[in-house]
């Protein structure tokens, strides 16, 4: 059991066309697959080829992606199961000495990583990480330096959770080390993890992902109340939200992680937000594509909305980004454009308001502006924004390339909802303001509720912090045409006043929470601005 | 934004493989490449774990990246059944390999494994104490 036990047959390119010594390359090696079991493995690496540009941020940097194959004739097929660990005592004969049942565990897989790493050497010296596929239908897999998992269905899952580790340098974010009951896990130490998505640290200012937190996510957003277990409540915050989630890096409390959900916290679920920075990053960075390259961030895919949406992400090109389109799909009986969608509006490309896609592709032209954002008032959507609705996203690139950068189902709830909406009207999403700067907006709440027309009960913050109520119960004609039968439709707008000289030049965020007779409060409006004084 | 880029380019490196078990350490490979090697965990040289550093024929450290993989003493278990819990367990005998990329640095004349034992490791009460480095094994680089 070892390379004398098979041949080296050959390597493929199976993905990608980036140059080797700028793109991330991975090299998958056959395990356990016998000469005529060959195109097993080749079914194999293909699949795992559509998992891995299917999981996000995969997909939206594959340009900067190689995947390569190296065909490995085994002299029999399979791993080594042990009795000892509840396996069928097989010992096959295989090159890479792939064995179940490491530490007594069955589905602990591994193989041999010396002549893993060896192989890979030879055949692909730029490789970025390995990872061994073994031919069995038995589920295993494990981490390290090299990568393995079997064909069982699922277990390309441990793959892509082990890149995370092995290629981007991802903590695990479990609370827990061997799970149970472990006092000596209680308290994280007080030392800050060099990874990129752990942190003990709950200042705004100085948490490494601040970049990522809403003004109006409260942090920590989630706390372990008894430390001498891992928390086992539902996230309190729309899934997507990144913020602070105590528990995480092996520890209950005082460490956290950035989403409640992260595929380095579980399988079968998404890397979070973080995360995707982080491997997009190592991905993107060194290679640079000659059409857009976008995504849409928010709101999460099947999102049930009502209100006001804000539709956000970001897109760079080679020659930079002119703008980007929304667009939705149309209902029956509506006309279109000549894309068959209708459109909706172009978005607000927002100067400084994603260092992480600036960190992520520093050498496209124009980065610092490649956060954009789009509010729709789903209300105004079809059937009165009731229903599914998918919303498409197109950049278009300075060089005159138009490219589809995304598209959102979300699920319109607005009959159902019992929850106030709005928008604020000004300052634009974007926008630069200097000086007294008025801030109108207007919000309604559903009958028979009503809004207190002193505009006590609508909060404005500025970069989290809460600074005022605008006055209220200003009257507006066409939010009373196209919103009548509210308690609060002809009095809808507010206006709130602020002298910019009071903030630093640069970007800043608004927001309004606006609060009913009935308790129920939602925040609207959300945006960026910039002051220039 | 410049020096990100730069951090990025592709340069000339050397790729080493070792090998070890228990304490005992190998050098199975080495061989030039011209790569990306941004480390995505740019740890500070006094941050707890192991490094390979570039030396001159005196001793003087050129260059340091972490050697991720080396010695490790646990091990992830995954469950079949996804909504189950990811777990870890200590791995009783250190056997393995691992991989590090080194920017090829003029005047180097060897390679170091080094142990960087942190404050961190050393229990409540002496985490003022400077972190230690300690010498795991040398091995020349071949000529290129």
């Amino acid at each position: 059991m070892s390379a004398a036990d098979g041949v080296v047959l050959g390597t493929t390119q199976i993905f990608g066309t980036a140059s080797r010594s700028l793109a991330f390359n991975v090299v998958l090696l056959a395990e356990g697959f016998t000469q005529p079991q060959q195109t097993d493995f080749n079914a194999a690496c293909s699949a795992f080829v559509t998992a891995l540009t299917g999981t996000d941020p995969f997909g939206q940097v594959a340009h900067g992606l190689n995947v390569f194959r190296v065909n490995v004739a085994s002299a029999e097929a399979g791993a080594d199961d042990p009795v000892a660990a509840g396996g069928t005592g097989a010992t096959p004969a295989t090159y890479f000495d792939g064995r179940f049942g490491a530490n007594g565990l069955r589905r602990l897989l591994v193989c041999d990583e010396s002549i893993a790493l060896q192989v890979a050497l030879a055949h692909v010296p730029e490789f970025s990480v390995v990872l061994v596929v073994v031919n069995s239908q038995i589920y295993g897999g494990s981490g390290g330096s090299v990568g393995v998992y079997s064909l069982a269905p699922g277990a390309t899952e441990i793959a892509l959770h082990e890149l995370g580790h092995t290629a981007f340098g991802l903590a695990d974010e479990y609370a827990y080390y061997a799970g149970g009951v472990e006092p000596d896990r209680d308290h994280h130490p007080p030392v800050e993890p060099t990874e990129p998505n752990v942190t003990i640290n709950i200042d705004r200012q100085t948490l490494k992902w601040n970049w990522a937190v809403g003004a109006a996510t409260p942090l920590p957003t989630m706390s372990n109340n008894d430390c001498a277990s891992v928390d086992g409540r539902p996230s309190p915050v729309p899934a997507g939200t990144v913020g602070l989630f105590e528990g995480a890096h092996y520890y209950h409390c005082a460490a956290y992680r950035a989403e409640f959900d992260c595929k380095m916290r579980a399988l079968g679920v998404a890397f979070c937000r973080v995360c995707q920075h982080a491997i997009a990053t190592r991905i993107a960075a060194p290679v640079i594509s000659s059409v857009p390259i976008g995504t849409i961030d928010t709101p999460p895919p099947s999102a049930t909305v009502a209100g006001e949406v804000a539709l956000t992400g970001w897109a760079v090109d080679d020659s930079g980004i002119a703008d980007v389109l929304v667009y939705r799909s149309s209902v029956a009986g509506e006309s279109t454009d000549a894309t068959g969608l209708v459109f909706l509006g172009t978005a607000a490309m927002i100067a400084g308001a994603r260092p992480d896609i600036v960190a992520a592709f520093p050498l496209y032209p124009g980065v610092s502006s490649a956060g954009w954002g789009f509010m729709i008032l789903s209300n105004m959507l079809p059937n009165g924004g009731n229903g599914t609705f998918t919303l498409h996203a197109a950049a278009r690139s300075l060089a005159g390339e138009t490219q589809a950068i995304g598209t959102r189902d979300i699920v319109g709830a607005n009959a159902a909802s019992t929850l106030p909406f709005g928008t604020i009207d000004t300052p634009g999403q974007g926008a630069t303001v200097s000086g007294l700067v008025t801030n109108f907006g207007w919000a309604l709440t559903p009958q028979p509720k009503t809004i207190p027309v002193d505009g006590s009960t609508i909060d404005v913050y500025i970069d989290g912090v809460m600074v005022g109520h605008p006055s209220y119960n200003h009257f507006r004609p066409d939010i009373a045409a196209l919103f009548p039968g509210y308690a609060n439709s002809n009095g809808a707008v507010g206006a709130y006043q602020f002298d910019s000289a009071s903030l630093s030049n640069g970007l800043h965020t608004i927001s309004w929470v606006v609060r009913d007779d009935a308790g129920a409060f939602q925040g609207i409006g959300s945006r960026f601005f910039a002051v220039h004084n | 934004m410049s020096n990100e880029g730069a951090r990025y380019q592709p340069r000339p490196a050397i790729r080493f493989v070792f090998e070890y078990e228990g304490d005992s350490l190998r050098l199975l490979a080495q061989q030039a490449v011209e790569m990306v090697v941004a480390d995505p965990r740019p740890a500070r040289a006094d941050t707890p774990g192991y490094y390979l550093d570039a030396r001159d024929s005196e001793g003087r450290t050129l260059a340091r990246v972490a050697a991720h993989g080396a010695f490790r003493q646990s091990a992830e278990v995954f469950p079949e059944r996804h909504e189950d819990p990811i777990a870890r367990i200590d791995v009783p005998r250190q056997r393995g390999a691992f991989t590090v990329t080194l920017p090829a640095v003029e005047r180097a004349d060897h390679v170091t494994v080094v142990r960087v034992v942190g404050s961190a490791d050393r229990g409540a009460g002496l985490e003022r104490l400077a972190p230690r480095s300690e010498d795991i094994a040398s091995f020349p680089l071949s000529p290129r």
